[in-house]
């Protein structure tokens, strides 16, 4: 794991920042649940969402994956697919994404 | 006194290709979907209609099975678009056979009024305001009459106006609810089978009635998504800030359909965006002023084709999403529109677009010139006015041709790659944008 951050500080600052643009606890929110049921949002919505997720943590996902963003596990592995991108781990091994599950 | 309203929905493509080509295209089923899911606004709006003293219960088509035996009504009242009123005629004759009085009402049954009363003790014509009342009052006197017609204007007036019972829908998975703000259309475009159909002239609900009833739907929803069940909200710009104006401190989103000439209006755009519109439906129906000829009896949409480009960039640079609609098939059209409207939706940066194909259906101008012409392929074919079905023989290619090249179109527009390069040209019009903002609370 990285020495800087790691899958479980991705879904901390995820959460994070889902809570703050949709204005609700979502810290019970389980990892698979589907974002779009559980917050009630339309398809637009969930590209704010996604856009706001881009300008808070400083990534950029592949256009061919926005439609498959549906999940704090789906982000979070996006999240750690891009800052691959630029973080080259040691032994260029993949950097593990621990995702808790939550009670929803 | 049990009345039963009974919705239908859930219109599906006959052509077997489409049918398969958008099980596989991510962007294709989305608004089919959206307007699937729809709960009948016309059916709550009948359930206010009905004194006191009645059991008011709302069904959708998907609550009655086939084999299941009928739900109890002492009356049963049925709306239908056209591709599902053969679904409606034939549960409306079930119910008939066991000896409940059926209703049948809406678009297709004030158009075809003689055909639906075939199939039911009585018909509504027009809206059910004016109608409704006296068919209840008669029926509970034992004098149902075989036909009401309803109001073609005034419909927003007392006493005839009514909230519809947005409450009957709570507890149902709607995505979004429905609210009218105005009834009919002055365009006037031949094929137009909506709410212009039913009434004499265009009508505006009053600013305070528009805000009261959108506080009611709100009410029964979590989250609150409305769709305007309008054909062109923002024809009255005045009434049309007045209304924004209201509609900002109640925190929904919302969508509806208009006219381009909303990009005419910065402050109309600035008050959309701040209001939670989050996208309008735009008939631009033909990507070149050619093939918009004829359209509206005053060249209304051929004389602002050469702003198309322009107005989209504009409308959507405040944050409110264009769905822009393409019809296929039109007199004017050769077979080089397919790539034409595949590389506007490109140039415009349309975040949506709806293509659908020439549907005449029937009653309207469009169904009676082509009928005169001899061009329909059959004369009943109410199943396949899906709006992707062909039943029609076009002026400028075969019938071959617009099928094959609208799967065409479909590939290049709705695949995978152009769907996530829309989705990205939104996220960046957001994030740029401080009506909207990529961090929007989400309005709930």
């Amino acid at each position: 794991v990285s020495a800087t951050w790691s899958g479980r500080d991705i879904e901390a600052e995820l959460r994070a920042v889902l809570a703050e643009a949709c204005g609700r606890d979502v810290s019970r929110i389980g990892a698979d649940v589907d974002l779009v049921r559980a917050l009630g949002l339309d398809s637009l919505a969930l590209l704010r969402l996604v856009a706001e997720v881009e300008v808070r943590l400083g990534v950029r996902f592949p256009d061919s994956a926005l439609s498959q963003l549906r999940t704090i596990r789906q982000f979070a592995e996006a999240i750690v697919a891009d800052r691959e991108k630029s973080i080259s781990p040691p032994c260029g091994e993949s950097l593990p994404v621990r995702v808790e599950r939550g009670n929803a | 006194m049990r009345i039963g309203l009974i919705a239908m929905s859930g219109v599906r493509v006959r052509t077997r290709e489409l049918a398969e080509l958008g099980v596989t295209l991510p962007g294709f089923v989305n608004r089919g979907r959206v307007i699937a899911s729809l709960p009948s606004l016309g059916l709550l709006t009948v359930a206010a209609l009905t004194p006191p003293g009645f059991e008011v219960v709302y069904r959708e088509i998907q609550d009655v099975r086939p084999g299941d035996a009928l739900e109890p009504f002492d009356l049963v009242a049925i709306s239908s678009f056209t591709a599902q009123i053969d679904e409606a005629y034939a549960l409306a004759d079930r119910y008939r056979a066991a000896g409940v009085p059926v209703v049948l009402g809406g678009l297709h049954v004030t158009l075809m009024p003689d055909e639906a009363a075939e199939h039911a003790d009585s018909i509504v014509l027009n809206g059910a305001e004016g109608a409704w009342p006296r068919l209840i009052e008669d029926f509970r006197n034992g004098r149902l009459q075989p036909r009401y017609e309803g109001l073609r204007a005034g419909v927003f007036r007392s006493p005839d106006y009514v909230v519809p019972r947005f409450e009957l829908l709570r507890g149902r998975p709607y995505n979004r609810i429905t609210v009218q703000t105005s009834r009919g259309c002055p365009l006037h475009c031949e094929f137009c089978a909506a709410s212009l159909r039913i009434t004499s002239s265009f009508q505006q609900k009053p600013v305070e009635l528009a805000l009261g009833e959108i506080q009611a739907a709100r009410a029964v929803t979590e989250h609150p998504f409305l769709e305007l069940a309008d054909d062109n909200t923002f024809l009255n710009k005045a009434w049309g800030k007045e209304f924004l104006r209201g509609l900002a401190p109640l925190g929904v989103s919302w969508f509806t359909e208009t006219d381009i000439s909303v990009a005419d209006d910065d402050e109309l755009l600035r008050l959309l965006a701040a209001s939670g519109c989050r996208q309008i439906l735009v008939g631009l129906e033909s990507p070149t002023a050619d093939g918009l000829a004829g359209m509206d009896p005053r060249d209304w949409k051929r004389r602002r084709c050469a702003q198309y480009l322009r107005a989209i960039e504009k409308i959507q640079s405040h944050g409110v999403t264009v769905n822009g609609c393409f019809i296929l098939g039109l007199d004017s059209q050769t077979p080089e529109v397919f790539p034409q409207v595949r590389d506007f939706i490109r140039e415009s940066g349309l975040i949506e677009a709806q293509i659908t194909v020439l549907t005449p259906f029937p009653g309207t101008p469009l169904y009676h010139r082509l009928a005169r012409e001899g061009r329909l392929i059959q004369p009943r074919f109410w199943d396949r006015c899906t709006l992707f079905d062909v039943n029609f023989q076009p002026r400028n290619m075969s019938v071959a041709e617009l099928e094959s090249g609208l799967r065409w179109l479909f590939r290049e527009v709705y695949n995978e790659a152009e769907v996530g390069r829309r989705q990205r040209h939104y996220m960046e019009l957001v994030k740029g944008c401080p009506e909207v903002g990529a961090s929007p609370g989400f309005r709930h």
